[in-house]
């Protein structure tokens, strides 16, 4: 807009409201003014014209009183002029009955003054307060005027006095002398001239010696006094129209010049400006009424107006500063099928759209699309929620986290589809449980699960971490398939382990590591974690040095072959002597070890080791093959079949020497990788054991396609396979199984006759057990073996089978 | 129409120088009146004094009548000691008077002739008037001697039955603007017997007759 530009260049307006209402109300008030303004000037015309008109009117009537003065003047001197006895006194020359007469007929008419002059003004008689002197010399003026005919209105100043003047000549019948009348001009007669023109009136005299002064007036003394002072300066300049200003009132005047010759007589008319402009004041008030009720009126309707076109508009903004915040929830509501209309509905679809990707992008920063619950980022947001919504009327919390045990290898086996719907299944479970609305499930890592349990203490805590892990004591369904799923839970509590949400998440990790490293399903958090995990890092630490320093032992537990109770075999246990600690038993630091990736020291120290102790037995005649555990790292690690070779050159051995035992697990971490160096190893001739069979996922159909020629049953289903039928059933199926593949079948965790009988029967191919000897150090392999044949040899001889057992536990030397 | 002199009012008369010589020869004298412009003036009134002239008797009585609400004649001139009457003619009555100091007199209102009539026993000019019709003019002057005459509408008076001989011929008309001296020539018969007399007129007074 033009307009608006040139208009408001230099203006700012905070609201398009104030912008329309200031730019519409100073034009209609430009418009009103400019209007005001010449109905203004009208009024003041007409008040002047009425004035005027006033002043034209009422000079109109005081000529004509003056005239009828005149006339009345004149009448009343006729009478006297025409009267004989009259006429008669005259020319006897009769001065008191022509005094007398001359007092009557002036008392007839009210006339102030009435002389008689004789027609050569040298008999001058007066009647009246004026002396003949004085008389005289004006009644020879006046006379002589009226010889010529001039009988025009007269006025002349007779001592000081003006008076109105008429004369009338005596005839008998020529004329023989005058009579002159007159009125006093003076305050009764401006004031009987003010009731009949409705001016004020002001008679102004100037004297022979020009000096002006007021005759008489209807002003009061002062004004008029003003009047006169301003009357002779106008005189001078001969302006006999003019205004006069006095205190707060503005006249209108008229000045008649009545006479003028050594004297002068002015009678100023005038009419009050101001009093005519009082009579248009209503007029204008109503008129400033109007104006400022239009105005009033006008500016609410551009309220409005403004409002309707400003308010959507504000309520956009409002709407867009909310969306700024993050609100997506304000709809901004129109019935309006204008542009501003058009502009709400394409503003609303803009926020829909909006808060639509807002709330994707917000499901993938805090959604775990997979399960459909909280990630970590949104279950630390809500432990932290819950924490700043109660303040410091805090009630207890607990944090627990569940991690699914060997998850990798069930996302590698069963692939990621199932993989993913079994989290999601968990998630369901993990949900159904948990009772409380306030309590929060999350999924916090690959394989874990946060809980947040709000109002809880100690006691109820463990119930429902209990409770959840009970969820998973049955096998879980998916897709038609029934998966057995383990889980780890570590739990931390509010206040009672730390007053820091933050910490609180961890704690409870930290519980479910050592869950995971203790494999005791579920542990409250205790702060002597925080030292023992420490611990546990330095062992880590030392654990390195200890391969170097020679503090690790290698112990042996013999493998006895159920057909001939010979042993070929044993399988490498390593122990650390501690210099500080003592005896360190491997369950205290392998899982961590293979945690903290020191393992291959490990099994490279153990390799050499067996390599060491199968050259030195073979020196004294015993042939014995031992067998290395090889973690999923070393299986992983391509250099492995390389190490064995550079170990079997360096103790010209072979793979008679060594066997290797590996567990389902560790093959499913990486299996191809696993697989190409099973492969490798297998070429080298040297043999391969299942090691913990049943405990893991892989199907007997996978162990085929690898080169594995043992199956070691798990101890789990060893340990009371002479008491529970289960277990003795898995256990004799396994065998089977394992036969029919063409492998040995080895049982771990034979503890007593019973057991070795049954697993003699079921047709086991080797035991391994307390039952026939414990680890031992290799060192006193020798002295075990010798008794161990010894006896071997008396119990062939005598065919009892049970004397393995009594033998061990006197050759227990460890 | 007819031109009627007025003359405001009565005035001595001044004295009129008469130097006779030739008395025996009766001649006329003719006397035209003119004023300023040349123009004949009417009722002015010629006369001769002095004493040369013959004391006669004057004419027993003159009328003026009212008629129209009007005198006629305007202006009459006799000698001093005749009676006029103030015959009315009208309808309405009159009410003559005069105020001049050479003849004050009033005829209250009559109708017809009243019984008496007015002596005019003082030279001068005696102005009347009607106290009812204030319009109504007539100017009487009376001269001291017989010999008079009244100028017609041609401005010419004719004096008969004179002797020869020089005489002061006096002229007044009442419109003069010296109104109270009449202008006074003087004439001898035995050269001339005629003479012109110029007025200064007033013609603001003059009445036009109607």
């Amino acid at each position: 807009m033009k307009f608006k530009n040139l208009t408001f260049k230099s203006m700012r307006f905070k609201t398009i409201q104030s912008e329309i209402i200031v730019t519409f109300v100073s034009i209609i008030l430009a418009i009103q003014l400019i209007g005001l303004i010449p109905i203004g000037r009208i009024i003041n015309q007409n008040a002047y014209q009425s004035a005027e008109n006033d002043l034209k009117v009422g000079t109109s009537v005081f000529n004509n009183i003056l005239e009828q003065n005149t006339a009345n003047l004149t009448q009343g001197a006729k009478i006297l002029a025409a009267d004989y006895g009259f006429k008669s006194s005259v020319t006897s020359e009769d001065s008191e009955t022509i005094n007398s007469a001359l007092s009557n007929h002036q008392a007839r008419i009210n006339a102030d003054i009435a002389i008689f002059s004789s027609i050569n003004s040298d008999h001058v008689i007066v009647s009246g307060n004026l002396s003949t002197a004085a008389a005289a010399k004006v009644t020879s003026e006046l006379i002589a005027k009226y010889k010529n005919n001039d009988e025009s209105l007269n006025f002349e100043v007779f001592n000081m006095a003006p008076y109105q003047l008429v004369a009338v000549p005596v005839k008998a019948p020529l004329t023989i002398g005058w009579i002159i009348m007159g009125f006093k001009i003076d305050n009764v007669l401006a004031n009987k001239l003010q009731q009949l023109t409705n001016l004020q009136v002001t008679f102004i005299q100037k004297t022979e010696d020009n000096q002006w002064g007021v005759a008489g007036t209807t002003l009061s003394a002062e004004h008029a006094q003003q009047l006169t002072t301003a009357t002779a300066q106008h005189f001078a300049n001969k302006k006999l129209k003019f205004e006069f200003d006095v205190d707060d009132a503005t006249y209108d005047s008229s000045a008649i010049l009545l006479h003028e010759e050594n004297t002068a007589i002015v009678a100023v008319l005038q009419q009050s400006l101001t009093k005519a402009m009082a009579n248009y004041q209503p007029l204008k008030t109503s008129l400033i009424i109007l104006v400022l009720i239009g105005l009033v009126l006008f500016i609410v309707a551009t309220y409005y107006l403004s409002k309707y076109i400003s308010a959507p508009i504000k309520s956009l903004s409002d709407t867009a500063k909310q969306l700024e915040l993050g609100n997506y929830a304000v709809e901004v509501k129109t019935n309006r099928d204008d542009e501003i209309g058009d502009l709400t509905q394409s503003f609303n679809a803009m926020r829909e759209a909006i808060a639509l990707r807002e709330q994707k992008v917000s499901r993938l920063a805090f959604w775990d699309e997979t399960t459909g619950l909280m990630n970590r980022i949104a279950f630390i947001k809500a432990v932290n929620d819950v924490f700043n919504k109660h303040g410091n009327n805090q009630k207890p919390l607990a944090v627990i986290v569940f991690n699914i045990d060997r998850f990798k290898m069930i996302n590698k086996i069963l692939g990621r589809a199932f993989a993913d719907k079994l989290l999601a299944l968990i998630g369901e479970k993990l949900s159904a449980t948990v009772k409380k609305s306030t309590d929060v499930v999350a999924r916090v890592g690959a394989d874990e699960y946060g809980i947040l349990l709000t109002d809880t203490e100690e006691q109820s805590a463990m119930r429902v971490a209990e409770r959840l892990l009970a969820i998973f004591d049955e096998p879980l369904q998916v897709e038609a398939q029934y998966i057995d799923v383990r889980m780890s839970g570590g739990v931390a509590l509010y206040p009672q382990h730390t007053a820091d949400v933050e910490t609180l998440f961890i704690h409870a990790e930290t519980a479910l590591q050592v869950s995971k490293i203790k494999k005791s399903g579920l542990v409250l958090y205790d702060a002597d974690y925080e030292k023992e995990i420490e611990a546990n890092l330095t062992l880590v630490t030392e654990l390195k040095k200890a391969a170097k320093d020679n503090e690790l032992v290698l112990f042996i537990q013999p493998k006895v072959n159920f057909e001939n109770q010979s042993v070929d075999t044993a399988e490498a246990l390593v122990r650390w002597q501690h210099p500080t600690k003592g005896m360190i038993f491997p369950d205290q630091f392998i899982p961590y070890a293979e945690e903290l990736g020191v393992i291959q020291e490990i099994t490279h120290w153990m390799l050499e080791e067996a390599c060491k102790t199968v050259v030195a037995l073979k020196a004294k005649g015993i042939l014995l093959k031992i067998a290395i555990n090889i973690s999923t790292r070393d299986l992983i690690d391509q250099q492995l079949p390389r190490i064995i070779m550079d170990l079997f050159s360096q103790y010209q051995v072979g793979p008679e020497a060594i066997s290797l035992e590996i567990t389902e697990s560790s093959i499913m971490d990486d299996p191809i990788r696993s697989e190409q160096t099973l492969l490798k190893l297998s070429e080298m001739g040297l043999n391969i054991a299942i090691d913990d069979y049943g405990t893991g996922y892989s199907s007997l159909a996978y162990l085929k396609k690898l080169p594995v020629q043992e199956l070691k049953i798990d101890k789990s289903f060893v340990l009371k396979v002479d008491q529970n039928e289960h277990d003795a059933t898995i256990v004799r199926s396994t065998i089977d199984l394992g036969h029919n593949l063409n492998m040995k079948v080895v049982a771990e965790g034979v503890e007593n006759q019973a057991s070795w009988d049954l697993l003699n029967s079921m047709g086991c191919d080797v035991g391994q057990g307390y039952f026939m000897a414990k680890p031992m150090h290799v060192n006193f392999f020798e002295d075990w073996y010798i008794a161990w044949c010894e006896s071997a040899n008396q119990q062939a001889v005598k065919h009892d089978k049970k004397s393995p057992l009594t033998r061990a536990k006197k050759l227990d030397l460890h | 129409m007819m031109i009627k002199t007025v003359k405001r009012y009565p005035y001595l008369l001044c004295g009129l120088l008469f130097v006779g010589s030739s008395y025996a020869f009766a001649q006329e004298l003719n006397v035209t009146v003119q004023d300023q412009q040349g123009k004949p003036v009417q009722d002015a009134i010629v006369y001769i004094e002095g004493s040369n002239v013959k004391t006669a008797k004057p004419k027993v009585e003159q009328d003026i009548i009212q008629k129209g609400r009007q005198f006629h004649p305007l202006v009459t001139v006799v000698q001093t000691g005749t009676n006029i009457k103030f015959p009315n003619q009208d309808r309405v009555k009159h009410h003559v008077y005069s105020f001049s100091p050479a003849k004050k007199f009033e005829l209250k209102l009559y109708s017809g002739v009243p019984a008496t009539p007015v002596i005019f026993d003082q030279a001068g000019t005696v102005v009347l008037g009607c106290n009812i019709h204030d319009r109504m003019l007539a100017y009487v002057y009376i001269v001291d001697t017989p010999l008079f005459a009244k100028t017609n509408a041609q401005g010419l008076a004719v004096i008969s039955d004179l002797p020869s001989g020089q005489y002061k011929v006096n002229t007044w008309h009442y419109a003069l603007k010296n109104e109270n001296t009449p202008v006074a020539q003087t004439v001898n018969l035995a050269e001339k017997t005629s003479a012109t007399v110029k007025l200064d007129i007033n013609a603001a007074v003059l009445v036009i007759e109607k």
